[in-house]
């Protein structure tokens, strides 16, 4: 009685050995709720480690099967919750690639409930970080990318939807275009959404790290004076609407935006779940997203609203340029000129991943051609110049900014090798020369750097004589 | 007393009749439970005699040639008919061509009421003929012992005359002896069911000596000094846990860090190695490019060289060729001046066929000459034909004139 009452909806634990199996005979009850209690206190129990390694050596995982086919979704997201704690641990991301748990897992991408979906992605996601993991999924690339389709198709009526949307939201959003710096409603309401995802991540301590080190930018503290710049805006719009409308078609309105925008939360942490996921598997072996049309289906992300989303999609969009049939669609299809409004963006990450994607394709010579005539070049040599001041700058210890040091660092190194890589192109080499003393008084702390710096001069003082 | 004994005698007579009379009726009843028995006898002989099946079979009237000893089912052997109506006394029975059909319900020969009391007539076969005249031997055994015993048996002894057997009740109290049993209807009725009360809670008496007893505040521990210790490892075992799960989080964020760090650097280090690939590609391929022209020029060089041997060698070869063709097609005759070859053939043949006759003549003329000269000098003109002949040119030339004229 007393565990009930200090742990409500869990289920009573057995002591020591008997702990683990007898919560998995509880599972096999019937009842949702029974399960449920089951499920929490199994995802307290999975922290430890060395019930974990029983849960894997006694071979339980097997019979979560049935579960994930459940007819209730509370109780199928609960139980993707338990294989994400299963999956952040070794010896449980090896068991889970048991076959059958792996279609079970593909079945469930297709779910109807959204957060059930972004629980397999979260587990898909941890499973991509394991080569084997990562081979096993490269079966289910073809059937991700439909994903990104469909999530594609839903996105763009859940905008159109919210376009046509209440007077509330629109005055809401009309109050913030005038406030903040980007135009776009669907900017506005995305930096909520980070704000938002932010929030969870405070709460959730098992998030993905990626997505903490993503907020952790100069966009980081732009996005923060937004975000308090939107809180305010939020408050003078509550009080706006506390005078002018009754409270009851204030309230319909706020839940109505909340659950819009829980929604397109989720979708957005599903997008950049799956984005990530395909992003590692094309490490391994690009050729199953590419033959399913990844790059046409990357590139309609990479303007997506979502900072996170952009940068994923120029990840994996990075992934997919490294073989040369992905170069040369890359180039068919004209990815470079989608590339440029992504160069100037606020996030260094999506910038340095942009950058990549530049100095893979240049790679082959008609990107290279295409740079030249698409200006890309100016654009990489700003970049480089931009940052060249605030790399020394930041001297500042702490684990933050040592992240930040090392997205500045990567985002340069990539320019300088965009750059020198074009430089093979004599009209690019022409550019090149002139800004050449722009390259030459750059001073550099760190060796790379500074070697990235030499190799472009040489590649542009290099001539056939 | 001879009242008495009159009324004694009546009574004694009355008793008889009703004695004889009850005695009738016993012997009825005996007779008839008699005859039940006897029929309850051999109905069970008879059924005993017979398998299960058809002892079931004879009580259900189920076909004997279709017996299944679950099934009830009746079949009847020949296809149903109506029953005739039959009279209740015997007719002449030709005297019916029409047949009435009567109403089964009131037809005397179908049995009514309830069958476990009735005669039941077994069905008989040729072996149970047999096993029924046994039967009925035994019966009539049966009967003659029991008849047998009925005579052995010592009965009271006849009156004797004048007298008369009485019953009579020789206890203390008499009886009235009936067969009618005095009855009486007693009825009782419940009342309306009401609900059960509640059983009241049972408390037992109170037994025993009562004796209290108190803990006051501070007697057995001090709370404060004893949660201290509980507490410190309770939260000593959160706060270890908490740090233990926040410092893997590090820990792996550390190494996710480094794993991405190292990442990215492959991706850079990856475009130079790509850009190089590509590089040495275009390298080669500029070289291929620039050896198979190379080779092309050579190749046509000496195609040209080759050219021109052939042709300084044809031109050398042909040189003599027109030439000859041309001898040869001389030789052939084709390139045939016609007046000339008309002058060859024909003039120049005519001519001198001219020629020779002319000279013919001049030489036949000569002869002629000669011969005449020879006529007319023979000695000493043929020394002058001598001359003459030596002259001959200038007779020659006398008959070439002469031959002109």
């Amino acid at each position: 009685m007393a565990f009930t009452l200090a742990f409500p909806g869990r289920a009573p634990v057995a002591y020591g050995r008997r702990a683990v199996p007898q919560l998995f005979e509880e599972l096999q009850k019937p009842e949702p709720e029974d399960k449920m209690r089951a499920l929490n206190s199994l995802c307290d129990l999975l922290h430890d480690p060395e019930h974990l390694y029983q849960t894997v050596r006694s071979g339980l995982l097997e019979t979560l099967n049935p579960l994930l086919r459940d007819p209730d979704s509370t109780v199928r997201t609960r139980t993707c919750d338990l294989l994400r704690q299963v999956a952040a641990h070794s010896i449980g991301c090896r068991a889970l690639l048991l076959p059958s748990l792996v279609a079970s897992l593909s079945l469930l991408l297709d779910d109807p409930h959204s957060g059930c979906r972004v629980a397999v992605h979260r587990i898909l996601n941890l499973l991509a970080l394991l080569p084997s993991g990562a081979d096993v999924l490269l079966s289910l690339v073809p059937k991700l990318m439909l994903r990104l389709t469909d999530t594609l198709l839903e996105t763009n009526e859940e905008d159109g939807a919210e376009e046509l949307g209440s007077k509330e939201t629109a005055q809401e959003e009309g109050s913030k275009e005038t406030t903040l710096e980007e135009g776009s409603k669907e900017e506005d309401e995305v930096e909520e959404n980070d704000k938002g995802v932010e929030e969870r991540k405070g709460k959730d301590g098992n998030e993905e790290i990626r997505d903490e080190e993503g907020e952790t930018e100069q966009g980081f503290e732009e996005s923060k004076e937004e975000n308090e710049e939107l809180e305010e805006d939020e408050n003078q719009e509550e009080i706006k609407r506390d005078k002018g409308q009754k409270e009851g078609e204030k309230e319909q309105g706020d839940k109505q935006v909340n659950i819009k925008q829980e929604q397109q939360e989720q979708e957005e942490e599903e997008m950049v779940l799956l984005l990530s996921t395909l992003t590692r598997c094309s490490y391994l072996d690009p050729l199953p997203a590419l033959a399913s049309d990844g790059v046409k289906l990357l590139r309609d992300k990479l303007a997506h609203s979502s900072a996170h989303v952009r940068r994923e999609a120029a990840a994996a969009m990075l992934a997919l340029s490294i073989p040369m049939e992905g170069k040369q669609q890359l180039c068919d299809l004209g990815v470079l000129s989608d590339l440029i409004p992504l160069l100037q963006d606020q996030d260094t990450e999506v910038r340095a991943n942009a950058a990549g994607v530049c100095a893979f394709t240049f790679v082959v010579t008609t990107g290279k051609v295409q740079g030249v005539e698409l200006g890309l070049i100016p654009i990489l040599l700003d970049i480089v110049s931009l940052e060249e001041l605030s790399t020394d700058s930041l001297v500042s210890v702490g684990r933050v900014n040592k992240d930040l040091l090392q997205r500045r660092k990567t985002l340069l190194l990539y320019c300088l090798r965009a750059l020198s890589v074009v430089s093979d192109y004599p009209a690019a080499r022409r550019l090149l020369l002139e800004e050449r003393p722009l390259l030459e008084r750059r001073t550099d702390t760190d060796p790379e750097l500074r070697q990235a710096t030499q190799s472009v001069l040489k590649a542009i003082s290099w001539s056939p004589l | 007393m001879k009242e008495l004994e009159s009324l004694v005698e009546n009574l004694k007579i009355k008793f008889n009749e009703e004695n004889s009379e009850k005695k009738k009726e016993q012997d009825q009843v005996r007779k008839l439970e008699q005859t039940l028995e006897k029929e309850r006898e051999e109905f069970r002989e008879t059924i005993k005699t017979v398998p299960l099946r058809t002892r079931r079979s004879l009580q259900t009237a189920a076909r004997p040639a279709l017996q299944s000893s679950i099934s009830l089912t009746f079949l009847p052997l020949r296809p149903s008919r109506a029953v005739e109506n039959r009279s209740k006394y015997r007719e002449a029975p030709p005297d019916q061509s029409q047949s009435h059909y009567g109403n089964i319900m009131y037809d005397r020969r179908v049995v009514r009421g309830n069958t476990y009391a009735q005669r039941i007539l077994p069905t008989t076969t040729q072996a149970e003929l047999a096993e029924m005249q046994k039967q009925q031997e035994q019966r009539r055994k049966a009967v003659a012992q029991r008849k047998a015993r009925e005579q052995i048996r010592v009965r009271t002894p006849e009156a004797l005359q004048g007298r008369q057997h009485t019953e009579v009740q020789t206890e203390l109290y008499l009886e009235e002896l009936s067969n009618i049993v005095m009855e009486n209807d007693v009825q009782c009725q419940t009342d309306a069911f009401l609900d059960k009360p509640d059983t009241p809670l049972f408390i037992p008496a109170k037994s025993g000596v009562d004796a209290t007893t108190q803990i006051e505040d501070g007697e057995l521990f001090d709370f404060d000094r004893e949660v201290q210790s509980v507490l410190e490892v309770l939260v000593g075992k959160v706060m270890e846990q908490s740090l233990l799960e926040v410092m893997e989080e590090e820990e792996l964020a550390c190494l996710r860090a480094q794993q991405r760090a190292f990442e990215e650097r492959r991706d850079v280090q990856l475009t130079e190695v790509q850009k190089l690939q590509e590089q040495e590609r275009r390298h080669t391929e500029e070289k291929k490019r620039r050896i198979a022209q190379q080779n092309e020029v050579l190749k046509k060089e000496k195609e040209i060289a080759e050219k021109i041997a052939a042709r300084a060698y044809t031109q050398q070869y042909l040189a003599n060729l027109v030439p000859s063709i041309f001898t040869s097609l001389r030789c052939h005759g084709f390139f045939v001046n016609t007046v000339q070859t008309d002058v060859e053939t024909n003039f120049m043949p005519w001519l001198m066929n001219e020629i020779s006759s002319s000279l013919d003549k001049r030489y036949d003329a000569r002869s002629v000459l000669d011969d005449i000269i020879k006529e007319r000098r023979p000695a000493r003109e043929r020394k002058t034909c001598c001359k003459l002949s030596r002259g001959t040119e200038a007779a020659k030339k006398i008959l070439f004139l002469i031959s002109k004229d």
